[in-house]
């Protein structure tokens, strides 16, 4: 796995928006999850662009923060986003006291703890998050209320850099579709390949049982 | 209109359904429903402002609109925050509405008319017979008149096959399974799906007819949007696939006797007591989701059709009797998710191309049913939606070397670029009903409809047995279809997309949907499903059943 996140830069030429600290943490999600990877190409590599540099950590962040869950109530007025940042530092915290773990300081300007852990150490710390017992007063708020809220950030957190980046969404350079070989929106195929057996239609609620 | 004989809350899957039945007994009726209707004249806009009142004309109903707001964009249409088709208000600007859960999971539910039906799959099994004689009370062959009639009226109609389909076929004959295209499934095999979908255009391979032309058309294209919504037909009462949208819904405005009112969201069912009948609904509390105003509607019956939450969140949050067993019974078919990577030789060898085009074709178009353990189903997405599902939703954590869990990295990537050559099997379970599961309310959190829904689901070991079988057949399909690799995702217990069983027949209403503790309350959704029909998908026998509600109420109330 690539190491650091300079190696490819953001297709806006951006690093950062207001809270940095939340930007920060979000982009060395987009990049341990979706890291930019290499294709061979006839006789060449070439490289796919990690969902970092395609600012798919905004989607995430935006959409986090519409979901509304938990109510606003439950956090006190403080974005979803922010509460999650701040959940995987403390995730991070507690991996580097219990395992060994190797630093890549300064990919993230800004971020805490979990923005300076290798990708390795940030995929562990999701791992962390996803599988340890955890105990709702060491939680910070919002989730000392709830903690399966917790293991359900760490899906939306996966499922929402990939949507963004394999749907037609695009912040900075769309991927997805062109990628993997997605026509997009279709009228049709002429793809007809009959029907498995002659009486395979219903007709007017006549059944064959 | 002034005091309809019913007023029907929710317009999806069930809800459209007993709307049309009782608009054409003679009965008027209003349907209300929380989210947007996409397709009809009087919202133009319907995200961005709140539009006419309701709708009872069926001139209203525009093709050329629903075209326009249904544009087969995964991100745009599925998107469950902000997509057109998500549980929420038709203001996309706001949020949607939340569902507490107390494990990792959510719910894959639609708001707007048609409900979940705008992004189902239509596919259109029967239950299983043997999980319903001598364990619901009612027989099956009480229940297939009623399946016939929402079979012809739909209509359903055994699915086509496309690459994935043939694919899956092949795969399923060389581990030994057998054709059995049978509507009522007493043996194990596999058989082309009976989908609520129109039968493709005949001239659809015939290459004068451009796919746009023919999309203009009556038939299916192929066009592979069932699960994006789709917006292909002439008209919207000839859309393909038959969501209650463009079915049941353009059938009930044409008795002249139903009107739709969106935007309005059901808080509280209006009681009396009555000193014949006891307890009875005598109307609904229902407030608009752009101005929120509530206002008090009148009615002679009730119907929730509001779905296997907001149902029992409805019954709770309207202080209603007691009754140990509202909300709770829950069964979601404990849903599993298992793909299998192709290379281009061996597709060319069996489907003479050398790709499979999940996108191509209904979005399952095949099915195995297993009596006693539950169905698979053989289904292709967009890729977004392929991504996220199968990849970053799991139970177990990364995968490692077992190949089951999520997917993350360059090994992602190396899927993804093999999305074209990838086929995917949905796993349903028939999972056991267990009073711990189930829908409660929130002591703690509202939203401006009261107390949330809290949803609840663990497996028990018989369900978690079955499921671990299933994905076994499954993989043992994909092997013997040629797949080189194979992933399972492990999807988390507590996904909801097929939910029944919270307000069970025989506990909380009676075998024709009406409340035990409340007269004149009835109830048409999945939530009245004794149990989870086998594995079976649900929508079809819900149809069913509101179709025999609507006859038992028009004769117990009006005649």
């Amino acid at each position: 796995m690539t190491e650091g996140a300079g190696c490819v830069s953001r297709n806006d030429g951006s690093s950062g928006e207001p809270d940095a600290y939340t930007e920060a943490t979000f982009q060395a999600v987009a990049d341990a999850v979706l890291p930019p990877t290499f294709r061979r190409k006839e006789a060449t590599w070439e490289i796919v662009a990690g969902a970092n540099q395609l600012c798919v950590d905004r989607y995430v962040i935006a959409e986090l923060d519409h979901s509304q869950f938990p109510p606003i109530q439950a956090t006190n007025g403080e974005r979803l986003s922010r509460s999650t940042a701040r959940l995987l530092d403390w995730g991070a915290e507690r991996l580097m006291g219990s395992v060994p773990t190797s630093l890549s300081p300064g990919s993230f300007p800004g971020g805490g703890p979990f923005s300076a852990l290798s990708r390795l150490g940030r995929l562990q710390t999701l791992d962390l998050l996803d599988r340890v017992e955890l105990s709702p007063d060491e939680l910070p708020a919002p989730f000392s209320e709830n903690p399966a809220l917790v293991r359900i950030i760490v899906n939306s957190l996966h499922q929402l850099t990939f949507f963004g980046y394999y749907s037609e969404w695009s912040g900075c350079g769309a991927a997805g579709w062109r990628l993997v070989g997605y026509p997009g929106p279709s009228f049709g195929y002429r793809d007809l390949r009959g029907f498995p057996s002659k009486d395979s239609r219903i007709e007017g609620g006549d059944t064959d049982g | 209109m002034a005091d309809p004989d019913v007023i029907v809350i929710g317009s999806g899957g069930g809800g459209g359904v007993i709307a049309k039945e009782l608009g054409e007994a003679g009965l008027q009726v209003l349907v209300l429903e929380a989210g947007p209707w996409y397709g009809n004249s009087q919202w133009p806009e319907p995200n961005a402002e709140r539009g006419g009142r309701q709708s009872a004309d069926p001139a209203d109903l525009n093709i050329h609109l629903l075209r326009a707001q249904y544009d087969k964009r995964e991100g745009e249409m599925n998107n469950l925050i902000a997509g057109k088709l998500r549980w929420g208000p038709a203001d996309r600007s706001r949020a949607p509405w939340f569902r507490n859960f107390a494990q990792r999971g959510f719910a894959w539910q639609n708001s707007g008319v048609g409900g979940t039906t705008q992004s189902y799959f239509a596919n259109s099994p029967r239950a299983i017979p043997s999980t319903i004689d001598g364990i619901w009370p009612l027989s099956y062959r009480e229940l297939i008149p009623y399946y016939e009639k929402v079979e012809s009226t739909l209509p359903v109609a055994f699915a086509p096959t496309t690459a994935k389909e043939e694919l899956f076929y092949h795969g399923a004959r060389m581990a030994g399974w057998r054709l059995n295209p049978t509507l009522d499934v007493t043996a194990p095999g596999y058989r082309p799906q009976p989908n609520a979908i129109l039968p493709p255009n005949p001239n659809l391979m015939n290459s004068t007819y451009t796919t746009e032309r023919l999309s203009w058309m009556e038939g299916c294209t192929l066009a592979g949007h069932c699960v994006n919504g789709c917006p292909h037909g002439p008209s919207v009462d000839k859309v393909a696939k038959r969501s209650t949208l463009v079915s049941y819904v353009p059938l009930a405005l044409n008795t002249g006797r139903v009107a739709i009112r969106p935007n309005a969201f059901a808080v509280r069912i209006l009681t009396e007591a009555h000193p014949a009948e006891g307890l009875r609904a005598v109307g609904v509390r229902v407030r608009d989701t752009w101005t929120g105003e509530t206002e008090e509607l009148r009615s002679a019956i009730v119907v929730m059709a509001a779905g296997a939450i907001e149902s029992p969140r409805l019954w709770l949050n309207s202080g209603l009797p007691d009754n140990p067993w509202v909300g709770r019974g829950l069964v979601n078919h404990y849903i599993d998710w298992v793909a299998g990577m192709f290379d281009e030789r061996e597709l060319l060898s069996i489907l003479g191309s050398p790709e499979i085009d999940p996108f191509v074709g209904h979005s399952s178009g095949g099915r195995l049913d297993y009596p006693g353990l539950g169905s698979l189903l053989v289904s292709g997405m967009s890729p977004g939606l392929v991504a996220s599902m199968s990849f970053g939703l799991s139970e177990s954590g990364y995968a490692v070397s077992d190949r089951r869990g999520r997917v993350v990295g360059p090994e992602l990537q190396h899927w993804m670029e093999h999305y074209r050559r990838t086929l995917s099997i949905a796993i349903l379970t028939d999972d056991e009903v267990d009073f711990r599961n189930g829908v409660s309310v929130d002591p703690v959190l509202k939203d401006e409809h009261g107390p949330v829904p809290v949803v609840s689901y663990v497996p028990d070991r018989r369900s978690i047995g079955k499921r671990e079988r299933l994905a076994a057949i499954a993989a043992d399909i994909l092997r013997r279809a040629g797949a080189r690799k194979v992933h399972r995702a492990d999807w988390p217990a507590a996904l909801m997309i097929h939910m029944e069983s919270t307000m069970r027949m025989g506990f909380v209403v009676d075998e024709y949907g009406e409340a035990y503790q409340t007269k004149r309350l009835f109830i048409a959704d999945n939530s009245v499903h004794y149990n989870g029909i086998g594995g079976a998908n649900p929508t079809l026998t819900t149809q069913a059943l509101a179709t025999r509600t609507a006859e038992r109420l028009a004769a117990k109330y009006f005649r």
